[in-house]
């Protein structure tokens, strides 16, 4: 890093003066087929920062230095621009050719490309140039906002964790809604897209209507997202290099109680005396230190967020050599990254590597091989991960844990915690002694020969094989919570550790024929056929063992230890998949199009009935521009109306779900005289033991059925591009894991049950503000409206709810619910209403407060209500709360998602910003619950400082509850907040290095530049960071607990190329 | 030409393979005959028919806590919990009546699997006939136990043939239970006995007999009131007793402590779902008796010593008051004390209750303090839950024999034998009643210098009256308005028997000649209470003085006065034991009372409360007499209060009823 600066520097101090004043140069600029004179174009000499403008006639005149060969740079929005060397020409005129650079782009589509001008399918793609300008490790954490439709959440923000993106709505209630991911050509559907780097990332084109995925059929219906890596490019071998070093800070912490605020809060909740077999918080905090109340004031509390976060950061190094022939193409690449997370003892590595080569063999024969190799690195406990209790995860002990105990980073249990109950642990201790590892090794090799028989007829033939590796380690020392002898776990299992390592090996072949002929210059016809197959192959073979006797041994120790079956683990399967597919494309003169396509999957996820089936799409599109009677509109610039319709499905289920299966696993073991016996278990279910499941031999595709209507207009030239879809979809037949009568002996099959419908809107708009002689502002807009529906749940079921197992106090509360006719990811509970006043009661003569009669209970006991006490609203009017009361107090889905960037250019100076949003959903943060009013009813538990404003008989307005006063049975709308956010997502100033100073020192290009991600966030939720989705499902949206909060990023970077 | 050639080849060498292509087999498990093709897998395929029972849904934890808790036995002792099965405040949603039905439901399926599966592997046809009776007495048990809390419900004696076949609807009550006695009736002469099983964790021939005349005196009771089926229970209750295979174990306790001792007593308990380690070994035990049920143990320090207990089930005044003086089983079933922790010390002590508080009391009847286990889990147990005892068979033998015959003899021996175990007899011999102490009254005076430093509890000795054997413990604590420890409870750890005048009683140890002493001892000599301040041996004269140290070379040790000692007198009473001369009514009622006695806790109570039909009037009774009189703990009765006609059953769950319209719900929920 410090070598570039210095080079930057050496740069720039050589900068030279302008030229000296002499020769004339004039000149006109015109269009090249209306003739027309083109006003405001910009003229510029190369290298200098000279330049001039053209006139109303579209005219120029420029003074250069005599003697010069000069350099004119003639750029004009939506013409293509050029370079002219003036030689000793002073009159230079100059025909500019439009350029429909937007409709000339070449998109991705299935099996093939296609010009976006004419798409007949709806397909968002991804300025690749703009979202590499976001340090971040994957591309998927930059996705967010970048394309209508696509909306991507991650859970938290902890190096690697999961992001979860879906197009267009879920359309699965219970299943993966991810989409399928066709890299390089190859669909595959859960990829690691930590896997690819970002750097060598060539294009992504989002697949997302019917028409547009129904050539991958029985895989598409959650959308398809294409990527396509880098090649060589023909020409002189290019070497760049880019680096990136940033320097990551934690947003924001939690604002706790003061030592005055948590004693007095203490003593309030437990206000007995107590002694030292007793130790209450009179006797711990005031009579044994013998202090008073108010000495607590001035104490400084204890911080234990501080020291839990750190400054973390990102140093990522690429290096490429690009390059090739007429006959051969080749690029070779590499990259290390390594990111460190702004909580201790977090991190993530890859190191990664690529090599493609294309080659013309001869007239009729083209091959080529992309092949990649992985190495990633998961290190750290993972924030969020909890084990029953919610007290296990981290950041309950980082915000729990009391601030009038002393700093202290190995004393394991502070003394005031209940460890019987309580699983608070020093957090740093734990934190730096976990060892929780992922380690991925993933190697591909995709590869391809393409016959050309005849111009028009071409057969390709691609085969890939993909080989992923990935050994979980987690290993508990004395130091851990999980090993050390004074907690409950480690008591029970010692120290202790477990591997697991999980192979998948997957093949794919793809043969397609495709004949491209035009007839008399107006029909343009592209048929393909082709067959394909795939295979896979996974197993995963673990092994734990506790009380490993040598822990300096760590996991090479675990042969000593007592071997626990609950880790040991042994699953192997395969599926494999074969289909036809066909499609035919015609456009007569680029006005009308019309596409038909044709896909039969045959599964083995399924039984033999059950192997096929078959999904058609068909599309239309009628580009009006092209009519003669709009071919004089000047202000309109393209037009085109699409239409399609097609039927996609999805197979994402177990490889045998369709079988019943019996297991004898030792978990579940029965001993006779004492002696263990491992028990057969018909329906058992590795993934999930409370689930015993059925197999269902008629199990099939679930099948979505989608409408889209859309419009591209551009404007001026192309400067403004507008694009709107409309679009419905319907999936029946849904897969469905779901509830089956129990007295069957099983509680769960995968049914094709259930209905969903997903309707939206999506705008996108993108223009170039101004172009204007060294300034140049282009922005992108998009924004999506997707409104889900259930329409039909489970045989018999109307209403589908679902609990979040943060706590074993909630395993069993439900905290969403599905209803039939309303949306996924309603959050469900109690209507808060503030507290019980003086009012709701009536004084008895012994001066005990007793609730009036027609004053609702909120489900405690009537007689243990007290004035401040939490109330709910008793919606069914039985006088009191219960499971009768609980209706939808929140929804998880927004009502729209977007972005917007704009691009500065200004010389050889950029500026991108970034601005992300999500508007109208609702966080359920249920860290309020333990921290605002300890709705887990812990001892010695530390507080929000929001707390210490809580209801007293002073203060009765005040909106939480008093001390004690809280009482739960379900959620409440108290903890819901909004989670809209607009988010200022990226911010990235560059600077280009202008090319003669470049010269010298051989170097092609060099742009230095200095980014923010998550520069600032607007919104008005209340915990560390609205971007969470802890437990992520489409059930599940906008649950917050313990989750790791996103960083702000500072970065700064170099690419350069030789 | 060529290229032609080259794609046809390739494209017909993708069409050819394709349905074999498609046709996978599963690597990680076998078709469902291969796990019951060895005698070895057929045996695991019989425990995992055993497996429901040790689950958290039945015998692991909820049929003793979460459905156990309301009875007029004990009650949920969390004021706090105001919904659940525990206070009968719930509705067919409710998770643990949801895990009930679904275990019992896995354990038929399994059985059913079993069956259709019995005569794959080759083996002993002696064994598999014992396998093949064991499953299916274990279909009727789940059946029984289904019939029973629900009502009609769905009778399945084929596997789950496909995920179509499962929208079954509910058979009438009558066809399940004639479903279940053929079972049973067919495992009877199927199964092993006691003695050739040697445990009580497989189901034996004399098991079977029990149970099945549970299951008939339920059948003869409300709702079925199918009054013959009285001569079937008697039956089935006088097979067992005539076998010679089981007899009462001589000690009450001791039954239970052998429980904790990872012992078998097959003679006395003759079906124990079986349950083994913490949980930690990783074979999954989720057992939790004596865990969520037992004494009060949730400071860390008690917990560390005596093992985690939550301590949910407490008693009621009407079970304790059912005992008579001398009745062992009282302070065995209701524990007198909780467990302090002597932080000086470092040491748990005995916190005995006050004679007065009742209500305060735990279920005592599984006790962690006698838990082997080397590390104690905090939730998890490795002891097994006894289903059936032989005092149960007794009992329902001397009900029967009633209802059939009347009060005869062999009515009386049966109930006399459960007795006399009661009261510490040997359950053989007759006995007509006994004389007991029966309470320890503290004196108001003297009562000072007491220290709790290690010793919290004190010894109370009792001497003469005639009798023998009686004994109790002292409890000291530190009190604040005195400024010193004194003793504030004592508590009889054993009645006695044989006394014919009030005993004399000393709290305390008394001094003695010759005795070493260590420092920090307390003896009291006279009527004074004296502290050892520097050990030795004591000589043969008694410290007297009342204030200050004794000499060393006059006393040994140094004794340093401290107080006043503390004092007590003894209550004598007589209980009678044999019972005799009562009306086919009042026989009756005293095996009810028995039973209670006898069998609290075991989850037998709400099924005699229905089949005798007192379910709702005893419950409700028993809410009117709690909130009246139980003080702060009248919030227990929530339970009673909350029961009526509608909860003789339990709802169908609703992860029957949610997703299955071919079933109906039982009425009033």
């Amino acid at each position: 890093m410090r070598k570039f600066i210095l080079f930057l520097v050496l740069v720039i101090s050589t900068f030279t003066s302008p030229a000296q004043p002499g020769r004339l140069i004039t000149g006109q600029v015109t269009d090249q087929e209306l003739k027309d004179p083109l006003i405001g174009v910009s003229i510029a000499v190369k290298g200098t920062n000279q330049g001039a403008v053209t006139d109303k006639d579209g005219k120029f005149s420029l003074r250069v230095a005599a003697g010069q060969n000069v350099i004119l740079v003639i750029r004009y929005v939506g013409y293509t621009s050029q370079e002219i060397n003036t030689g000793a020409r002073d009159v230079i005129n100059v025909t500019l050719k439009q350029e429909n650079k937007s409709l000339n782009e070449v998109v991705v589509v299935g099996y093939g490309t296609s010009s976006k001008r004419d798409l007949s399918t709806s397909v968002g793609t991804v300025n690749v140039n703009d979202l590499n300008k976001a340090p971040v490790r994957s591309f998927d954490e930059a996705l967010a906002g970048r394309v209508a439709g696509v909306q991507v959440t991650s859970s938290d923000g902890q190096p690697g964790s999961q992001v979860s993106i879906t197009v267009r709505g879920a359309n699965s209630i219970t299943q993966d809604n991810s989409p399928l991911y066709v890299i390089d050509g190859f669909p595959i559907e859960s990829a690691d897209n930590n896997l690819i780097n970002p750097q060598e990332i060539e294009s992504i084109d989002v697949l997302k209507d019917a028409a547009a995925t129904a050539i991958y059929g029985a895989r598409g219906a959650n959308g398809v997202i294409m990527i396509t890596t880098k090649k060589g490019k023909s020409g002189d071998p290019v070497v760049s290099f880019n680096t990136t070093q940033s320097f990551t800070s934690n947003i924001k912490t939690m604002k706790l109680m003061n030592n005055y605020e948590y004693v007095e809060y203490q003593l309030e909740r437990d206000p007995a005396v107590g002694d030292a077999a007793n130790t209450t918080p009179t006797y711990y905090l005031l009579t044994q230190p013998g202090l008073s109340l108010e000495d607590y004031r001035n104490m400084e509390a204890t911080d234990w967020q501080s020291p839990f976060f750190r400054t973390g950061g990102l140093q990522d190094y690429n290096l490429a050599i690009r390059g090739g022939n007429s006959q051969t193409l080749y690029s070779i690449s590499g990259s290390a990254n390594k990111q460190d997370g702004t909580i201790i003892n977090t991190s993530y590595k890859r190191y990664q590597g690529r090599v493609t080569l294309d080659q013309n063999i001869n007239k009729w024969l083209k091959a080529g091989v992309n092949t990649n190799y992985s190495y990633l690195k998961q290190s750290g406990n993972s924030v969020g991960a909890s084990t029953n209790s919610g007290t296990t995860n981290i950041l309950y002990s980082v915000w729990g844990y009391s601030p009038t105990s002393s700093f202290s980073e190995d004393e394991p249990v502070d003394e005031t915690t209940a460890s019987g109950n309580d699983y608070k642990y020093n957090p740093l201790l734990n934190q730096r002694n976990l060892v929780r590892d992922n380690i991925t090794n993933s190697f591909n090799v995709n590869s391809y020969a393409e016959l050309a028989f005849s111009p028009s007829l071409k057969l390709r033939v691609t085969g890939v094989l993909n080989s992923n590796n990935v050994l979980s380690e987690s290993f508990n020392n004395s130091l851990s919570y999980y090993g050390n002898p004074q907690t409950n776990a480690g008591k029970t299992n010692g120290v202790n550790g477990s591997t697991l390592t999980a192979k998948a090996f997957n093949w794919t072949n793809e043969n397609t024929l495709t004949w491209s002929k035009v007839y008399n210059k107006t029909h343009n016809l592209n048929v393909l056929g082709g067959f394909t197959q795939q295979g896979n192959k996974s197993n995963a073979y673990g092994y734990g063992a506790n009380f490993l006797p040598n822990e300096s041994l760590g996991l090479s120790g675990l042969d000593e230890g007592i071997s626990n079956p609950a880790n040991t683990r042994a699953v192997s399967s395969e599926w494999t998949a074969a289909s036809f597919l066909g499609r035919v494309k015609y456009n007569y003169r680029s006005k009308y199009y019309a596409e038909v396509s044709y896909r039969a999957d045959g599964s083995s996820k399924f039984s033999e009935d059950n192997h096929w089936s078959y999904f058609p799409s068909a599309s239309a599109a009628w580009r009006f521009k092209a009519e003669n009677w709009l071919k004089d509109q000047h202000v309109l610039s393209d037009g085109k109306l699409r239409f399609s319709y097609g039927r996609t499905g999805n197979n994402r289920v177990g490889d045998f779900s369709y079988l019943s299966t019996t297991s004898l696993p030792g978990t579940l073991s029965y001993s006779f005289n004492n002696t263990y016996l491992a028990s057969v278990i018909p329906g058992y279910n590795i993934a999930d033991t409370r689930y015993y499941v059925i197999g269902n031999p008629d199990l099939k595709w679930e099948t979505t059925v989608q409408y889209n209507a859309g419009i591209d207009l551009s404007f001026i030239n192309n400067r403004i591009n507008v694009t709107v879809d409309a679009y419905t979809k319907t999936t029946k037949d849904l897969l469905l894991n779901a509830d089956i009568p129990t007295s069957s002996g099983y509680n769960r099959a995968f049914l094709n049950i259930g209905k969903v419908e997903n309707k939206g809107l999506e705008f996108s708009l993108s223009s170039t503000n101004i172009n204007h002689g060294d300034f140049r502002w282009t922005s992108n807009f998009n924004i999506a409206f997707n409104r889900n529906k259930v329409l039909a749940l489970a045989r018999d079921q109307q209403v589908l709810t679902t609990s979040v197992r943060w706590d074993n106090n909630y395993q069993n509360t439900p905290a969403y619910v599905a209803r039939v006719g309303s949306s996924l990811g309603q959050m469900y509970g109690f209507i808060w209403d503030g507290n019980y006043q003086y009012s709701d009661f009536n004084l008895t003569s012994t001066g005990t407060y007793v609730l009036k009669d027609n004053v609702p209970g909120n489900g405690n006991t009537r007689a243990n209500i007290q004035p401040g006490d939490i109330r709910y609203r008793d919606l069914n009017g039985d006088n009191t709360v219960s499971a009768a009361d609980y209706t939808v107090i929140g929804n998880g889905l927004p009502l729209h998602t977007g972005g917007f960037g704009n691009n500065f250019t200004y010389k050889d100076f950029d500026l991108n910003l970034f601005f992300q949003w999500s508007y109208g959903n609702d966080i359920q943060n249920t860290n309020r619950l333990v921290f605002e009013g300890n709705g887990l009813n812990k001892t010695f538990l530390q507080q929000f400082a929001s707390y210490s404003d809580r209801w007293t008989p002073e203060n009765a307005s005040a909106e939480n509850h008093r001390v004690n006063g809280f009482y739960g049975g379900g959620y409440s709308s108290r903890t819901v907040e909004d989670g809209s956010y607009l988010r200022l997502k990226t911010v990235s100033f560059g600077y280009s290095v202008p090319v003669q100073l470049l010269k010298a020192v051989h170097v092609k290009s060099l742009r230095v530049y200095a980014s923010v991600q998550n520069l600032f966030t607007w919104t008005n939720y209340s915990g560390l960071d609205p971007e969470v989705n802890s437990y992520a499902s489409a059930l599940t949206a906008g649950f917050d607990y313990s989750a790791y909060p996103r960083g702000r990023t500072v970065a700064f970077g170099a690419n350069l190329t030789f | 030409m060529r290229h032609t050639l080259v794609l046809f080849l390739l494209l017909s060498l993708g069409f050819t393979s394709c349905k074999k292509f498609l046709n996978t087999d599963p690597s990680d498990f076998l078709t469902q005959e291969e796990y019951y093709n060895t005698e070895s897998k057929l045996m695991s395929a019989l425990a995992g028919v055993y497996q429901p029972l040790g689950t958290a849904g039945l015998y692991g934890d909820n049929m003793f806590d979460q459905l156990g808790a309301a009875t007029d036995e004990g009650f949920y002792a969390r004021s706090a919990q105001t919904t659940g099965t525990m206070v009968y405040n719930f509705d067919y949603t409710n998770a643990n009546l949801a895990d009930f039905w679904n275990q019992l439901y896995i354990g038929i399926e399994r059985a059913n699997i079993l069956i259709k599966n019995i005569n794959v592997a080759s083996l002993d046809e002696r064994k598999r006939e014992a396998i093949l009776g064991e499953v299916m007495f274990l279909r009727g048990y789940y059946h029984f136990l289904l019939v029973s809390n629900f009502g009609d419900v769905p009778l399945k004696t084929e596997p789950t043939p496909s995920v179509s076949a499962v929208y079954v609807s509910r058979n009438p009550a009558k066809e399940v239970y004639a479903q279940v006695l053929a079972d049973m009736e067919a495992a009877e002469s199927k199964v092993f006995t006691a003695t050739e099983l040697g445990y009580g964790g497989r189901i034996s021939k004399t098991a079977v007999e029990g149970i099945l005349a549970r299951v008939c005196l339920t059948m003869a009771g409300f709702p079925l009131k199918d009054e013959s089926k009285y001569a079937d229970a008697l039956k089935w209750a006088t097979l067992v007793k005539q076998s010679g295979e089981h007899r009462l174990n001589s000690s009450y306790r001791q039954v239970f402590i052998n429980v904790h001792h990872d012992l078998y007593d097959v003679r006395e308990s003759m079906w124990e779902v079986e349950n083994k380690g913490t949980g930690a070994d990783g074979y999954g035990n989720a057992n939790r008796l004596g865990n969520t049920n037992g004494i009060v143990a949730t400071a860390d320090a008690v917990a560390a010593v005596v093992g985690y207990s939550y301590g949910f089930i407490n008693t009621t005044a009407k079970l304790y008051n059912l005992y008579s003086s001398g009745d062992l089983r009282r302070d065995w079933n209701i524990a007198p004390y909780t467990y302090g922790y002597n932080t000086a010390a470092a040491s748990v002590y005995k916190n005995y209750l006050v004679a007065s508080n009742i209500y305060g009391r735990n279920a005592g009847k599984w006790r962690r303090e006698y838990e082997l286990t080397a590390t104690k889990s905090k939730n998890i147990t490795p002891l097994n839950f006894s289903v059936l005892r032989y005092s149960d068979v007794l009992l329902m033998l001397a009900e029967a024999e009633n209802h059939v015959n009347g009060p005869t003899e062999i009515a009386y021996d049966a109930i006399n034998q459960v007795r006399r175990r009661a009261f510490g007899f040997d359950p053989a011999t007759a006995v007509s009643s006994v004389s007991v102490v029966s309470g320890l009254t503290l004196s108001g005076t003297g009562n000072t210098g007491y220290l709790t430093a290690g010793k919290n509890n004190l010894p109370v000795n009792i001497t003469g009256g005639g009798g023998t054997g009686a004994a109790g413990e002292a409890l000291v604590v530190y009190s604040a308005t005195a400024a010193s420890a004194k003793v504030t409870v004592l508590s009889l750890t054993s009645p006695g028997t044989g006394y014919t005048s009030v005993p004399a009683v000393t709290v305390g140890t008394a001094w003695a000649a010759n005795t070493t002493y260590t420092s920090g001892t307390q003896v009291f000599s006279g009527n004074n209470l004296y502290t050892v301040t520097t050990a030795g041996t004591s000589t043969a004269t008694a410290p007297v003085q009342t204030a200050g140290a004794s000499a060393a070379a006059v006393t040994g040790a140094v004794f340093t006065y401290a107080g006043l000692r503390a004092t007590a007198t003894a209550v004598i009473s007589t209980s009678a034991v044999d019972l005799a001369g009562l009306s086919q009514t009042s026989f009756q009622q005293a095996v009810e009372d028995e039973r209670a006695r006898e069998l609290c806790y075991e989850t037998q109570r709400r099924p005699d409360l229905i089949r005798w039909g007192k379910w709702v009037s005893t419950m409700n009774g028993l809410a009117a007499d709690m909130k009246a009189s139980a003080g702060t703990y009248a919030y227990g009765a929530a339970g009673g209060a909350n029961i009526t006609d509608r909860t003789l059953l339990y709802p169908i769950p609703s992860s029957e009823v949610s997703v299955n319209k071919n079933t109906t719900q039982n009425p009033g929920w």
